[in-house]
């Protein structure tokens, strides 16, 4: 019934929207649940992204 | 004579064994840790692997009285600290020269005072490794200095260390260019588990080298720090050398290793971590931390909307006054809020005869994604559904359109957020996120709310 979710069990998300950020050898270097743009920004600017 | 049948003193054999070996289990486990300063850095084994919350350094353009003696800066001086531990040396002064207009940021410098002395012309030349500037996204990086930590009491220090943290200067939308920093130290040590040696990685998540953090079973903190960093306790419990996603805890609270259910208690510096039995439920290895409810507080009058109903007719929240209510806001996008409406959907209709009602509030969806979940919904429920007429989905640019929403006044920050009013209309409390089959906070909001389950 909820097949279209499944997904969403391996990165563990609870709440909408979930942001996860993989660097580019596959690993997870930042999760937050919630509107957070201020955190998303600097944690994508570690990855010395803009 | 009465011989001791061999069966008979077989099973004292084992019963003696089994009650040893229980309390041999039950013991505490007091292990010294040491201080690993490149764990978290680069080249450290865990680089990556871990999230991290970074806190900017609130800058000043005031000189501190410590300051004694500066380098010429190019631009403006901006003061700032660091502070690890809580002894009476745990604060460190950071100045971030920034440049002056027009700006030319290979001219900004970070000097961090690390010899403490207010001398801030001898810890090195001040320069950023790296500097990225393209537009309004500056990025300056990345610095690992070592800064002293100090812990005991205000004026006395009982321990110190040199803790490593990073340093790296970005531009915020709002802020402007920021100077933050996150700790890159972690405590190591072997536990011994079973006749085995299982190495165990502590780190705190606060930036401010204090270990000494813990969580009641309400997920209230018991001493210092944020309730949505977690101070990992990691344990590499198969010796694979990898820790895995079920060799991670909150050492916040209790966990289960080897079958026993432990209480951590570190040092406030870290260098020691016992672990104490207890009877308290253990988390779930790999399971996030608590979020903290950042909604409404408890007794605020919900505030009133109107709503429209499937059939496109108003109605208002406070036609529900009278009723224990549960406010659903949720989306039809939103996964974690279908896989939570079957839990909200049993405890509706097992407790609606005690004057429970769930209004479900469909926010920052479209009209025709609500009125087509209406005909063919996901997940059949039978507690009321109703849509915000001003909901408009989050991934479309219209921030003027988003502040109309009904979350808005509600502080709603992600979903599922489910808010339990009282029969007065009143705020009981709320919680955010949906943490499946296990996840019993909202049970234990209607029971404060005085239904009985």
């Amino acid at each position: 019934m909820l097949a279209d979710y499944a997904s969403l069990q391996p990165y563990n998300v609870h709440a909408c929207p979930t942001n996860i950020l993989i660097d580019a050898s596959g690993k997870i270097v930042y999760r937050a649940a919630g509107w957070n743009e201020a955190a998303l920004r600097v944690a994508l600017a570690q990855l010395g992204i803009k | 004579m009465i011989n001791p049948s061999p069966r008979s003193f077989a099973r004292a054999l084992l019963l003696l064994a089994v009650a040893s070996g229980l309390a041999l289990r039950a013991q505490e486990i007091s292990v010294p840790l040491k201080l690993d300063t490149t764990i978290l850095t680069q080249e450290g084994s865990l680089w990556g692997q871990l999230t991290f919350f970074n806190d900017d350094i609130p800058m000043a353009k005031e000189r501190p009285a410590a300051v004694k003696k500066e380098p010429v800066y190019h631009g403006t001086p901006e003061y700032g600290q660091i502070k690890l531990g809580n002894g009476p040396k745990s604060v460190t002064l950071v100045v971030f020269d920034r440049p002056n207009p027009p700006i030319d940021w290979n001219l900004s410098r970070i000097y961090v005072d690390v010899n403490q002395n207010g001398d801030l012309t001898d810890d090195g030349d001040g320069k950023w490794p790296s500097v990225q500037a393209r537009g309004a996204a500056v990025r300056l990086g990345t610095l690992f200095p070592l800064l002293h930590a100090s812990w005991g009491t205000p004026e006395k220090e009982t321990a110190s260390a040199d803790y490593s943290v990073m340093l790296v200067s970005v531009g915020m939308p709002n802020k402007g260019q920021i100077v933050s920093y996150r700790r890159s130290s972690g405590r190591t040590g072997t536990l011994p588990m079973a006749g085995r040696e299982v190495r165990v990685v502590l780190i705190e998540n606060d930036n401010d080298a204090l270990f000494n953090k813990a969580l009641d079973d309400d997920n209230r903190l018991t001493g210092p720090g944020k309730v949505e960093r977690p101070l990992w306790l990691l344990a590499d419990l198969d010796g694979d050398g990898i820790f895995g996603k079920t060799e991670t805890f909150d050492a916040r609270k209790p966990f289960a290793l080897g079958g026993v259910i432990y209480e951590a208690r570190a040092a406030l510096d870290g260098s020691k971590l016992t672990l104490v039995p207890t009877t308290r439920a253990a988390q779930r290895a790999g399971v996030p931390v608590p979020r903290p409810f950042v909604g409404l507080a408890p007794g605020t009058v919900a505030p009133d909307f109107t709503a429209l109903q499937a059939d496109g007719t108003p109605m208002k929240l406070s036609d529900l006054r009278g009723k224990i209510v549960v406010l659903d806001f949720w989306a039809t996008w939103c996964g974690p809020c279908v896989r939570s409406m079957p839990t909200l959907d049993k405890l509706y209709t097992k407790l609606k005869d005690q004057g429970l009602t769930v209004l479900g509030l469909c926010v920052s969806d479209d009209r025709m994604a609500f009125d087509q979940w209406m005909v063919t919904p996901k997940v059949k429920t039978s507690y009321p559904k109703v849509f915000d007429p001003n909901g408009v989905k989050t991934n479309r640019d219209n921030a003027a359109q988003r502040a109309l929403g009904l979350g808005v006044p509600y502080k709603v920050n992600g979903i599922p957020t489910m808010y339990v009013l009282d029969r007065e209309g009143k705020i009981v409390d709320g919680i955010m996120g949906f943490g499946g089959d296990e996840d019993d906070r909202l049970a234990k909001l209607l029971t404060k709310a005085g239904l009985k389950l």
